[in-house]
């Protein structure tokens, strides 16, 4: 299997086939990773994905073998994301668990136990600030690996890991909190 | 109809373990967060279709970037190899009357040459007496104290002057040679007594001894006046030698050699090697005091 970074060289060199393969693989987690990040919006989190493949195909020329594609295209992905509420008319002035809307399909799951479950999750990790929501993401549930989530981040190891730990302690406390 | 709940890998209890110890440092924090990450796989997020893949590919292609062509793809590996990078940064530094003043005297020497039909006493045009004179005066700018402002950066760099002095030359000199070998096929062209090889011939080797001469001089002194003035009493002297040709009454310039004589161009192009080589030694020795200064 050809790797993420082989793949990249070849969009660079104009190759289409290679965008095809690269998009297969990180279409479903690059919305999984910004569907967590606008609080579940489905609809939002599509367009900024198809915003985030955007600009990482506009500026392929910028990557550079051997950087790990997947923290390239992830950072690009951060920022799409931090963009979108930095703009005026997405500003958000509250916390994102108030304005968190029930997934479809959760809400249409009959399992009415494991959809209110899921909602105290998506509440709970709205709850925390930005960029610790981004390093508790990328590392549960997008899988990175802690220099991985580094480079994409632009920050240091050690800074992640602390973001990871106070992120998750406050998850532990709000979820405590909505269970009892 | 409940949709079946399968377990995530990524959640597997004694992975999650092992990524908790990794991220906070100790056992006992991560078994406190161990059950809080575990139910973090119960925010599932939705998996896009093939169809909304397709969609998504269909969007992106257009943005896709063309296939360089052969050319463009050796051009733009060309643009970061590093002889290139150096010749490119170093044709900003160069002094850009150089590139004015050499261009507007190879015209004009063209232009007289093609006007006068005739050629000087001894048979020379014009054209072969201007072009060794325009590369000399270029080549004696190219490098040193007084014409290069940024002279004590370029020594406190990792690139050594020599190779910034080699860059130069073949910058300069290259231009010269091929301003050269333009007038020289205008002339070709447009009458019909001149060969184009011959007439390259006349010029080619004086040039490089001439400009050889100039960046000797200027080197050994610190100071391109000195490399100017020398070469340019070498040249004139040359120049009265041939003007002087059909009056046997001045002997006085029949004493030196003739530098455009057929038999001379063996002599004149090793005679440009060796003081190119001295140049090169010589710049590498003040770069060493320079340096040892700055070390005192």
């Amino acid at each position: 299997m050809q790797s993420d970074e082989d793949l990249a060289r070849s969009i660079q060199r104009g190759e289409p086939a290679a965008l095809n393969i690269l998009v297969e693989r990180h279409h479903s987690p690059l919305l999984g990773y910004l569907y967590r990040m606008t609080g579940g919006n489905r609809a939002l989190a599509e367009d900024l994905t198809q915003e985030a493949f955007l600009r990482a195909l506009r500026g392929i020329d910028r990557y550079t073998h051997p950087r790990p594609f997947k923290a390239w295209l992830y950072a690009i992905a951060a920022n799409v994301a931090r963009d979108h509420f930095k703009s005026a008319d997405n500003r958000r002035t509250d916390s994102m668990a108030e304005n968190f809307d029930a997934p479809a399909d959760v809400a249409l799951d009959a399992n009415l136990v494991a959809a209110e479950e899921a909602q105290s999750v998506a509440r709970a990790l709205g709850a925390l600030p930005d960029h610790q929501r981004e390093a508790v993401v990328l590392r549960y549930y997008q899988d990175l690996s802690l220099p991985e989530i580094a480079d994409a981040l632009g920050i240091p190891v050690g800074t992640v890991k602390s973001r990871l730990s106070l992120g998750l302690k406050k998850m532990k406390e709000l979820l405590g909190e909505s269970v009892q | 109809m409940n949709k079946p709940q399968i377990p995530n890998p990524k959640f597997q209890k004694a992975d999650l373990r092992e990524k908790l110890v990794e991220d906070t440092g100790s056992t006992e924090a991560a078994d406190e967060l161990l059950s809080t990450t575990r139910r973090l796989q119960d925010w599932r997020a939705p998996q896009p279709s093939a169809q909304d893949t397709a969609k998504l590919l269909a969007t992106l292609r257009p943005a896709m970037p063309r296939r360089p062509s052969a050319i463009r793809h050796w051009l733009s590996a060309m643009h970061n190899v590093w002889p290139v990078l150096l010749l490119r940064s170093q044709f900003r530094v160069v002094r850009s009357e150089i590139w004015t003043a050499s261009g507007v005297v190879m015209l004009l020497g063209t232009l007289v040459t093609l006007a006068l039909r005739q050629p000087l006493a001894d048979g020379t045009l014009p054209f072969v007496l201007l072009a060794p004179l325009v590369a000399a005066v270029g080549v004696a700018f190219i490098y040193g104290p007084g014409v290069d402002p940024a002279l004590e950066i370029e020594l406190a760099l990792p690139v050594s002057p020599r190779v910034v002095l080699l860059t130069r030359l073949v910058l300069v000199f290259g231009f010269d040679l091929a301003l050269g070998g333009l007038g020289s096929a205008v002339l070709a062209v447009f009458r019909a007594d001149l060969s184009l090889w011959p007439l390259v011939q006349a010029w080619l080797a004086p040039m490089a001894f001439l400009s050889a001469l100039a960046l000797f001089l200027t080197t050994l002194n610190f100071d391109p006046l000195v490399g100017v003035v020398v070469s340019m009493i070498v040249w004139g002297y040359q120049t009265l030698r041939v003007i002087s040709a059909a009056t046997p009454a001045i002997p006085l310039f029949r004493l030196l050699p003739d530098l455009l004589a057929a038999d001379m161009r063996l002599w004149l192009a090793a005679l440009a090697l060796a003081l190119v080589v001295a140049t090169f030694w010589l710049t590498g020795r003040e770069e060493r005091w320079v340096r040892s200064l700055a070390t005192q």
